[in-house]
């Protein structure tokens, strides 16, 4: 098993689902209202598998097409995990699962996620892989500027749309298809800082400290 | 439709009835998939060869019934790795299974279908590129292909870029589409014309 987690808007549920897609995995969302058998559920019709009456029947049968195919299974917002009802008896069955089908198994989830993890022996003792996202840093976000943009972007407006964006990818992918948008309107290839200031515009449409 | 996407239809009509039945003889399952007998039969031999179907031998209850007094012979689902179809290349005399994670091939339109369906309600298409791995011009042509056939929808009021959703999920199987735009969804296994959107 495995663990992914890191605060909101860090680029985490693109990531994971790049390799999901790239590897064949199954990839599901978890949902507040989970149950046992609405995992099994869920599962099931992934793997197109008949559902039965009787959740152990179905439960045989996921776990056959997912020991046979090998194909790993990742859990993105796992923090809805917590939500439902009885958390430690859905964990037991992911463990169940995981156990018997023998395949990988990632939790996608934010940091609270991580430190309620922490709490419980069982699933925690299971997860031999950790992958904290953290906060970007200046040299990231020169990275997919040159990656994404399509105008320059220069070091002190790069330095402001980091500073604001408290380095979450997602508030820096955003706040540079801002800056990509006032490049075009005015038909320029370089946008700084003096400029994206006299536009008077914002990199986002309401200013929020995500982190503190 | 070309004769590559016709076998690769007939190949997902028989792996989706090869897995709901689990037990089979040739005959019932030509039947069901509605291809051609000689097709049935090298399908079924090469995933014999493959190690996917056990011959069972033939069914007594069948004999009696049977107009030579000889029943079919019985076959059985013995390696079930998931719902994507095993496809046999003739060609290249090769067995390759998508559902495997090692598979050699990935097909961009399955990656394509794969990443809208987990961002599902909003998304734009440079997301889908970056998670499916696809160039701008192909995710867009995938698109406006999704769009026309009743999956996808461009949300209103327009913006740019423009914002999808996903509004008919209809399994983890991509719609397979033809050069003419007809397509045909094996999730369930229904078929429509451009533009008239399934229901």
């Amino acid at each position: 098993m495995g663990l992914v987690f890191g605060f909101a808007g860090a680029g985490k549920t693109t990531a994971t689902a790049r390799t999901a897609v790239s590897a064949g995995a199954l990839y599901l969302r978890c949902s507040p209202v989970w149950t046992p058998s609405g995992l099994l559920d869920d599962l099931a019709k992934e793997l197109r598998v008949n559902t039965y009456r009787r959740n152990q029947a179905t439960l045989r049968a996921v776990v056959d097409v997912l020991d046979q195919s090998r194909r790993a299974v990742f859990l993105d917002d796992c923090d809805q995990l917590f939500v439902c009802n009885e958390p430690l008896k859905l964990f037991e069955s992911i463990r169940y699962i995981h156990d018997q089908a023998n395949v990988p198994l990632l939790f996608v989830g934010q940091e609270t996620f991580e430190s309620k993890i922490r709490r419980w022996e069982q699933p925690q003792r299971r997860i031999s892989e950790i992958i904290e996202f953290k906060p970007l840093s200046l040299d990231d976000a020169a990275a997919i500027a040159q990656a994404r943009c399509e105008v320059e972007v220069t070091e002190d407006l790069l330095a402001q749309l980091h500073k604001e964006c408290d380095g979450s990818c997602g508030r820096i992918v955003v706040g540079l298809s801002a800056i990509e948008k006032l490049g075009r309107q005015q038909e320029i290839k370089r946008v700084d800082l003096d400029l994206w200031k006299q536009s008077g515009l914002r990199f986002f449409l309401q200013m929020q400290r995500l982190r503190s | 439709m070309a004769r590559r996407s016709r076998q690769s239809l007939s190949q997902t009509l028989l792996w989706l009835n090869i897995r709901d039945l689990g037990e089979f003889s040739l005959t019932r399952l030509q039947r069901l998939a509605n291809v051609s007998y000689r097709e049935v039969y090298r399908y079924t031999q090469e995933l014999i060869k493959g190690g996917y179907i056990d011959e069972l031998g033939e069914a007594p209850q069948d004999r009696a019934v049977h107009p030579i007094g000889r029943g079919p012979n019985i076959y059985r689902l013995v390696r079930d790795t998931g719902p994507k179809p095993v496809r046999y290349y003739l060609e290249r005399d090769e067995l390759i299974d998508p559902n495997l994670p090692d598979c050699p091939t990935s097909d961009p339109m399955d990656r394509c279908w794969q990443a809208i369906r987990i961002y599902g309600q909003r998304f734009t298409a440079a997301q889908i590129e970056e998670v499916a791995d696809l160039k701008h011009r192909e995710c867009l042509d995938y698109l406006r292909r999704f769009i026309k056939c009743g999956y996808v929808r461009k949300l209103s009021p327009p913006t740019r870029p423009p914002v999808y959703r996903l509004i008919r999920n209809s399994g983890p199987l991509c719609p397979m589409f033809s050069k003419g735009g007809s397509c045909f969804d094996p999730n369930t296994q229904e078929r429509h014309e451009p533009d008239q959107p399934l229901t």
